[in-house]
């Protein structure tokens, strides 16, 4: 039986980075703060992109390099809220710098929220 | 044999203090390269392998090694390539970290997994795709160490969690088999829980699996069945009763036996494809033209084997990598985080319309 060459598919919905970091403050106040902590997420990463709202959270916009089309949004109960992070991927991502920037990003907005929330 | 040779001994025979050798190892800036040098050599002359870690521990309160929890036996975790993908992203990690690497067999037994887990000085555990009621997790989660669980089970806000879409890449793995043009679908699922259970699946066997993924992958590939108009309770439903070759060999047989008429075969996993591939061969059937076989993983052999295997990337590697990061930073204080990682249907030989 002869082989054929490997095809991928077409892109799916599951063809996302979703992480997710846990603040202890109520979803009200993190999503409050939450332009502030993206902004200091790609002052960190070093991209210059910007943002614009969706439903409870913010889609990223512009030149925000492999970071691009991510989409930030705030859910939870009171008291924990949680911050989900939901990087489109691509066949090209496959290697694991996207996973490391992406997850750095995902550390960075987390604690910059819990620390603009605590002083809100 | 004589007397365990100690950080004492040592120094009684060189005449000096038990914090001048210490320091040799420890911190071995705090003296000079010539008095180092003389300690080294008479601690490897009297056989003393260095520091306990574990006395080293209760004083700095850092063991300097993370441990890796495997529901398997160890010998799996050097068989299966799944695993060893893994093992090598959590080495990646570790190396970078400057930290050790324990593996962790789980003992069946709630006394003898309490022993194996808090008998070893870590900073935290790794916990890899254990079942929900393995006494192993109980009593890792009793000692409260940072934790990050690796696709099951799912704790919650409770511990960092890495995992993939489970249920999303079962649902297009079935996709694919019903857009050639298959109605006749079957699962053979590999490990369910504990008991190593096989044989066909009804509704009261299934309320008793374990195994996360194995409930997902099952409601995926009935997803698939539903959105495309066809009774999701038609589909054949067998376990292997491990993520092992010659069982799902076994298995494959006994399930083509009982239902002749499948064309279409969704693994759990790309070993379970492996030995349903063999299993089909053994009852005359052709693959794919015949019985086409999904995967799930995309381990190297599934791209070699004969027929290349259709089926489900995920980013095993990558996975076992951000685990140990995760862990690392949990270590270093950081609040449990959850990563679910990007899935991709690889579409290969093993699969064609049916004849």
């Amino acid at each position: 039986m002869s082989a054929t060459p490997t095809t991928a598919s077409t892109a799916t919905p599951a063809r996302r980075l979703v992480l997710t970091r846990y603040i202890d403050r109520s979803p009200a106040e993190v999503e409050a703060g939450l332009t502030a902590a993206v902004s200091a997420g790609l002052d960190d990463a070093r991209v210059t992109a910007g943002t614009e709202p969706i439903h409870r959270g913010l889609r990223l916009v512009g030149d925000a390099d492999q970071l691009a089309g991510s989409e930030v949004v705030v859910g939870g109960i009171d008291g924990l809220s949680e911050l989900t992070i939901a990087v489109p991927w691509h066949n090209e991502d496959a290697a694991g710098a996207k996973l490391l920037v992406a997850d750095r990003f995902a550390q960075t907005v987390a604690e910059s929220a819990r620390v603009v929330a605590a002083a809100a | 044999m004589g007397d365990r040779v100690t950080l004492q001994t040592i120094a009684d025979e060189l005449g000096v203090s038990r914090t001048t050798v210490s320091n040799a190892y420890n911190r071995p800036d705090a003296l000079g390269a010539e008095l180092r040098a003389r300690i080294l050599a008479v601690a490897d002359r009297l056989g003393y392998r260095g520091p306990d870690a574990a006395a080293r521990g209760l004083r700095t309160g850092h063991r300097g090694a993370i441990g890796l929890l495997f529901t398997e036996d160890l010998r799996f975790v050097f068989e299966d390539a799944d695993t060893t993908g893994f093992l090598q992203g959590v080495a990646d990690a570790s190396v970078q970290a400057g930290t050790g690497l324990m593996l962790l067999p789980s003992p069946p037994d709630l006394e003898g997994a309490s022993t194996a887990v808090t008998s070893v000085a870590v900073d935290g555990h790794l916990v890899f795709s254990v079942a929900a009621d393995d006494p192993a997790l109980e009593a890792i989660v009793a000692m409260g160490l940072p934790l990050v669980i690796v696709d099951e089970p799912d704790l919650g806000a409770r511990a960092s969690f890495v995992h993939i879409d489970d249920r999303a890449g079962a649902k297009a793995a079935a996709e694919h088999l019903l857009a050639l043009g298959h109605r006749r679908l079957a699962v053979l699922l590999g490990r369910t829980g504990r008991d190593g259970g096989s044989g066909p699946v009804d509704a009261a066997r299934e309320a008793a699996w374990t195994i996360r993924i194995a409930t997902e992958r099952l409601a995926g590939y009935r997803d698939a069945l539903t959105a495309a108009g066809l009774d999701p309770d038609e589909l054949v439903v067998w376990e292997a009763g491990a993520n092992d070759p010659d069982r799902a060999r076994q298995a494959t047989t006994e399930l083509l036996a009982a239902s002749p008429d499948v064309t279409g075969l969704l693994c759990f996993s790309d070993r379970v494809a492996i030995g349903a591939c063999q299993g089909a061969r053994l009852t005359g059937r052709r693959v794919p033209e015949d019985l086409s076989v999904v995967g799930f993983d995309d381990i190297p052999r599934a791209a070699t084997w004969d027929p290349p295997l259709t089926t489900i990337r995920q980013p095993i590697v990558d996975k076992g990598r951000l685990a140990a990061r995760l862990l690392l930073a949990a270590i270093d204080g950081a609040a449990p985080s959850r990563v679910q990682l990007p899935i991709e249907p690889i579409v290969r030989s093993s699969t064609a319309p049916p004849t």
